[in-house]
């Protein structure tokens, strides 16, 4: 699974700290995802989409 | 590679640290430690005996509860870390008393004539067999956590 995570944290200028205090996870967790290292849980997911203010889709892309 | 900045690397530690799972743990290894050293005597009473023997077990069971509470603690990432080293270690841990219950069948437990800090050398040689399971299952948690979280 592909995702746009990185991009959009970065046109938002917020560092992972930033954005795993948002999310209420580890910073490590924010790497594993922008890295494709790791797929989050669908609870994860959709608040990823709603801190961003953006459907999962327009997020995540099956494949890659 | 970008350096994760100093406040960053604290928050992290801060995250995954708590000191009730690290004392707990240090605890079980110390009453481990007496207790091992202790029921090695030969020449103790039955009763004194059973008492020492249970000595690790409320040490056992608080660092069993610190061991939830810190896991639930954990976000699903470090969850998944923890569950693939453990699916990794859990097998070769078997492997490796299944190999020491050979070797001490094939040739007997090794015992030296002496053993440090005390210990009944018998004591010295199990006290060896658990802190290499230990070291397997660290080892695995390092190989995963690195696996995901290393920049390459």
């Amino acid at each position: 699974m592909t995702n746009r995570v990185q991009e959009l944290r970065l046109a938002r200028r917020w560092t992972q700290a930033r954005l795993a205090e948002e999310l209420d996870v580890s910073r490590q967790t924010i790497y594993a995802i922008e890295s494709g290292r790791f797929d989050p849980s669908l609870p994860l997911a959709f608040a990823i989409a709603r801190c961003f203010g953006l459907q999962i889709e327009e997020i995540f892309t099956p494949g890659g | 590679m970008t350096k994760i900045p100093n406040a960053d690397a604290w928050a992290d530690a801060r995250r995954m640290f708590r000191w009730q799972s690290t004392v707990s743990g240090f605890l079980v290894v110390l009453l481990f430690g007496l207790s091992f050293r202790q029921v090695g005597h030969p020449n103790l009473d039955s009763m004194v005996r059973m008492a020492w023997l249970f000595l690790p077990l409320p040490g056992l069971v608080w660092a069993a509860r610190e061991q939830i509470a810190m896991n639930r603690r954990l976000d699903e990432f470090h969850r998944m870390v923890n569950g693939r080293a453990a699916e990794i270690a859990y097998p070769l841990t078997l492997v490796w008393i299944a190999f020491v219950a050979l070797l001490t069948t094939a040739f007997g437990f090794p015992v030296s004539d002496s053993a440090p800090l005390g210990l009944p050398p018998e004591t010295f040689w199990w006290v060896g067999v658990i802190v290499i399971a230990c070291a397997i299952h660290m080892v695995a948690f390092f190989v995963v956590h690195t696996r995901y979280t290393i920049r390459q």
